[in-house]
């Protein structure tokens, strides 16, 4: 039950990483926007978890923030990527990418292959 | 969770940074974005706040979410699991009586002899950096002494003249003096010290000023320092006292200053109440042979270690053998010089006793620890059911840890209030004991960082061995722990384990404690039946000086003679006073007048000093009567043994066996000192003859052997200060007063001190032992009832365990012996492992006390076994008392859970 939450948890932060590595500076509600427009449904509902992922994201040091104005001139928290959520990523991207070759040549499997 | 990120958390619950601030601006942030983006998608306003809420979700939980992130549990989680704490401890009234006696007992105890242990080895003395404090003694070949042998004034001189040596080296030596103001007379106890001795430990008076550098040597300034104390006893606690004249020994001497309230003199006993310059000390007395024997303390320089100090100080001393006086050059023949810290000086004879006690306690701790472990494991056994049930419904597994040590934190909150007072009540009862060889025991008080050190280590042993097991054991199947009926909780074979591992290891604990009280008991009851040689009685015994400062040089012997022959006189027509006599020193004083001696077989010293040395005693004729000393051989000693008859002695069996080879009726040896007799001549040495032979006694306490010793009459050898010794069928303590109004009628200045029973000097003698014995018992007693409690709560469990079991063997017929035997062989094996354990323990380790025992070897096999036995019968109680529990089972009951 905890791994699934972590599991989760872990998608999310990376996908942060990725859309700030992507885009650079954005407030909360943005990186949401982004997830929700790539992913689908992943924060489609509880939008508001993703804010204790970036505060986690925050104290590990991946990201930092700032107070800036958001599109609408109005107070908004700006996130970008550091050095260290760079390096992050980059172990991260090739960790998944291993991980998705892995599945994906078990998915290819034909049964006479088996054989 | 990283370092980096734990500091963050720290640092948020400390500063109380919350970040709720910006957390909500991010949130109303978030929501008007979502909504103005709804309103573009078309939606009327309304809808579109309330779909941007929907899609945020719940914003409690997220805070919360958020909130945990940012800091260690808030204080709100800490309250709600104390709460429960408090509410599931109130529900198991046994086990949380049980643990809170458990932890008070072991936490107080332990609390209280680390508490004396810091006083003792820990706490620096109240001198200005006292690390730097050193105390240096003389070693010769014949002279070897734990206290520490003095040293030669000069030698201090000639080191202090080496100024590369310390920073600053002072030296004192103790006399006592009777100090007179306005007709009322006191014996003051009075230190000689260097001109340098309160600069060298960093003080200053509190009143007046200090001496003047050159004060001491050849013509000593006719001033004194006194004490606080002394200032307000005999002073008034007047400030004009400071300037003013005190009289002591019949000299005048101006008072310069007040010490520190809290002064104390470097030395364990005998605290001197005045100080007065040293008087000689160069080179040329060492040739005149008025040079003084003095202790010695020294600052070491900054930069200098103990062991360069020695070295240095060796190195000096080498070359310097070469500058001694003929005379001196074999009486300090490989004589060496070391240096120690003052501390280690200062509590020498108590490290031991200490050390073997804070081990003895260390264990009661463990054992205590041992005992709410095995409570917690026990607990957390049955207790299965309740944390898989709250990991099912969703419970973390750091959530129910931090539950579950919460409790253990109340339970030791609990225990700490009381364990604080058995400490402190355990303080008051080491206070009380006021031993004369320990008089920093006085200023020994509870001290709290220990108590919050003991508690910390019951917590962590708790956590290391109730908690963790409990939470690993959370992690297994949970469907297969829910399914099991509630009471059919077996704890799994690991808790098993671990369980009878803790019971061994209690059983072998308590016993090892039980097998070192057993030592001590038996060698201070050995030390109490040894005859010490005198019959203490009925015995009162004060100490005197005769005011010989008003009486000129040549006059003194033949007035003292008379004085004492009055003052018995007068003593001996008291009602109830069977025998009244007077002794230069007897038993269990501390200072004796040692008398060089030569007996005709050994051969003449070169240098032309007598040699070995040996307490010479003067006597009154009923002395040995008085104190119940049988004669052995010969006669005692009459008024006729006087100045005009032969120089005569009785010696002790010691000194016939050691220097007389035996035999020693008639026979004569010399003496160095100068006696008061026909035939003897003032400076040679005299002839004496033995006319008598005594019993030994043991002068230096139980535990010591008797030394030679040496009785002259006291005409012959008349001395100032003696003590009177007076006997009586009664109660010896009633005589005080009535010999106290003789001798002041007898002679109004002379003082009256260490008035006593020598009942009470016995007794002081034995005082630190039969401390130190009382406390290891109790440490044992109380070692043996956590034991015993240990080994019931874990048989006890075991047969809830097996209560079913147990029903349907009864059912079928099983006879309640049966069950007892079955409840007792299953346990029997842990018992014995453990004894043998607590066996081999103690045969390693009692030899570490050996020194404290006496009469006794430290692997008496009679103790061993009278231990083993107490355990046995101690263990077999604990299981007897669940055995029979399970044999009462009644078979319907226990099957009617099925």
């Amino acid at each position: 039950m905890k791994k699934k939450t972590d599991v989760q948890q872990g998608t999310v932060a990376l996908m942060v990483l990725k859309t700030l590595d992507v885009i650079g500076l954005l407030h909360g509600y943005g990186i949401a926007r982004r997830i929700e427009q790539i992913s689908g449904d992943l924060l489609a509902v509880n939008q508001g978890t993703l804010y204790p992922v970036l505060l986690k994201l925050e104290q590990e040091g991946a990201i930092a923030s700032e107070w800036g104005a958001s599109e609408n001139n109005r107070r908004a928290r700006f996130y970008r990527m550091t050095r260290e959520g760079q390096k992050r990523l980059e172990a991260e991207t090739r960790e998944w990418q291993k991980t998705a070759d892995i599945i994906a040549r078990f998915f290819a499997i034909q049964a006479e292959d088996l054989k | 969770m990283r370092l980096r990120e734990l500091f963050q958390r720290v640092v948020n619950t400390l500063t109380r940074r919350r970040q709720d601030e910006r957390f909500r601006s991010e949130i109303t942030e978030h929501m008007v974005l979502q909504t103005e983006d709804n309103i573009r998608s078309g939606m009327p306003p309304d809808e579109a706040r309330r779909q941007a809420m929907l899609k945020f979700g719940a914003v409690e939980g997220i805070t919360e979410a958020y909130r945990d992130q940012q800091s260690i549990p808030s204080a709100e989680t800490i309250l709600r699991d104390a709460r429960y704490s408090f509410r599931v401890l109130r529900k198991t009234p046994a086990f949380t009586g049980v643990a809170v006696v458990i932890l008070t007992l072991g936490i107080g105890a332990s609390t209280a002899i680390f508490s004396v242990a810091y006083a003792l080895l820990l706490r620096p003395l109240p001198y200005r950096d006292s690390s730097a404090l050193v105390a240096v003694s003389m070693e010769t070949p014949t002279f070897k002494s734990a206290a520490g042998f003095g040293v030669a004034l000069p030698d201090v001189a000639f080191w202090r003249e080496r100024n590369h040596l310390f920073q600053s080296v002072a030296a004192y030596g103790l006399a006592d003096m009777t100090i007179t103001r306005s007709h009322e007379t006191a014996r003051v106890r009075v230190a000689s010290v260097t001109a340098n001795f309160l600069q060298t430990l960093g003080l200053e008076p509190r009143l007046g000023r200090d001496f003047n550098i050159g004060d001491d040597g050849n013509n000593p300034a006719m001033t004194v320092l006194i004490t606080d104390a002394l200032w307000r006893e005999r002073f008034n606690a007047d400030p004009e006292a400071v300037g003013s004249l005190a009289n002591l020994e019949g000299r005048a001497y101006t008072i310069i200053g007040v010490l520190p309230r809290d002064f104390q003199f470097p030395e364990p006993i005998d605290s001197p109440q005045v100080l007065m310059p040293i008087a000689g000390g160069n080179e040329s007395s060492f040739a005149t042979g008025g040079y003084r024997i003095v202790k010695v303390l020294g600052r070491m320089r900054t930069s200098a270690s103990l062991a360069q100090t020695q070295a240095e100080l060796s190195a000096v001393q080498q070359n310097r053998s070469h500058d001694y006086p003929m005379m001196y050059r074999s009486m300090f023949k490989g004589a060496t010089f070391p240096v120690e810290p003052l501390a280690q000086r200062l509590t020498g004879g108590a490290r031991i006793p200490v050390l073997v006690l804070l081990c003895a306690v260390t264990l009661v701790l463990l054992i205590a620890c041992a005992n709410v472990a095995n409570l917690q494991l026990v607990r957390a056994s049955t207790r299965r059911h309740e944390l898989t049930l709250r990991a099912a419904l969703g419970g973390s597994r750091s959530g129910l840890a931090r539950q579950l040590l919460t409790e253990c934190l109340v339970l030791c909150g609990l225990a700490s209030v009381p364990a604080f007072l058995v400490a402190d009540q355990a303080v008051r009862v080491i206070r009380a004991t006021k031993l004369a060889s320990m008089p920093w025991l006085a200023s020994v008080s509870v001290n709290p960082i220990v108590l919050a050190f003991m508690v910390a280590i019951t917590v962590l042993s708790a956590v290391a061995f109730g908690i963790a097991p409990a939470i690993s054991g959370s992690k297994t199947n949970l469907l297969d722990t829910l399914r099991a009926a509630p009471l059919n909780m077996s704890g799994g074979r690991g808790h098993r384990t671990l369980q009878q591992a803790l019971v061994a290891g209690q059983v072998a604990i308590a016993l090892l404690l039980v097998i070192c009280a057993g030592l001590l008991v038996r060698s201070f009851r050995k030390l109490i039946d040894v005859n010490p040689g005198y019959d203490p009685a009925g015995v009162l015994t004060m100490q005197t000086v005769l005011p010989t400062y008003r009486i000129a040089d040549s006059g003194r012997p033949a007035w003292m003679s008379g004085k004492s022959q009055e003052l018995l006189a007068r003593l001996k027509a008291l009602p109830e006073v069977r025998y009244a006599a007077l002794s230069t020193s007897i038993p269990l004083q501390r200072y004796r007048v040692n008398g060089a001696i030569r007996t005709l077989d050994m051969p003449p010293d070169p240098t032309g000093t007598l040699s070995p040395t040996s307490p010479q005693i003067g006597i009154s004729p009923d002395y040995f009567h008085a104190m119940g000393t049988p004669l052995l051989a010969g006669r005692g000693f009459s008024d006729a043994d006087n100045e005009n008859s032969p120089a005569v002695a009785i010696v002790n069996e010691r000194f016939a066996i050691q220097f007389l080879r035996g035999a020693a009726l008639g026979k004569h040896f010399q003496a160095g000192m100068a006696l008061y007799c026909a035939g003897c001549s003032r400076g040679s040495q005299s002839d004496i003859e033995v006319v008598g032979v005594v019993a030994d006694m043991r002068h230096e306490g139980n535990d010591q052997p008797a030394q030679p010793e040496w009785f002259v009459p006291y005409h012959q050898a008349p001395l100032g200060n003696f003590t009177i010794v007076v006997s009586t069928a009664k109660d010896a303590a009633t005589l005080s007063t009535p010999v106290r109004a003789v001798v002041h009628e007898v002679e109004s200045e002379a003082p009256l001190f260490e008035v006593g029973t020598m009942q009470r000097l016995l007794d002081e003698s034995l005082a630190r032992r039969r401390l130190t014995m009382f406390l290891l018992s109790s440490f044992a007693g109380l070692a043996l009832l956590l034991a015993a409690v240990g080994v019931y709560g874990v048989i006890a469990y075991a047969v809830l365990q097996r209560r079913q079991e147990i029903g349907i063997r009864i059912a079928l017929g099983a006879t309640p012996g049966g069950i007892v035997r079955l409840v007792l062989t299953e346990h029997l094996k842990v018992l014995a492992i453990g004894t043998i354990a607590g066996v081999t323990l103690a045969a390693a380790s009692t030899r570490l006390m050996a020194n404290l025992l006496f009469g006794i070897r430290s692997g008496d096999i009679a103790t061993f076994a009278v231990a083993c036995g107490v355990i046995a019968v101690a263990a077999f109680v604990a299981c007897m008392i669940p055995a029979w529990q399970a044999a009462a089972v009644d078979p319907l009951i226990a099957l009617r859970y099925e």
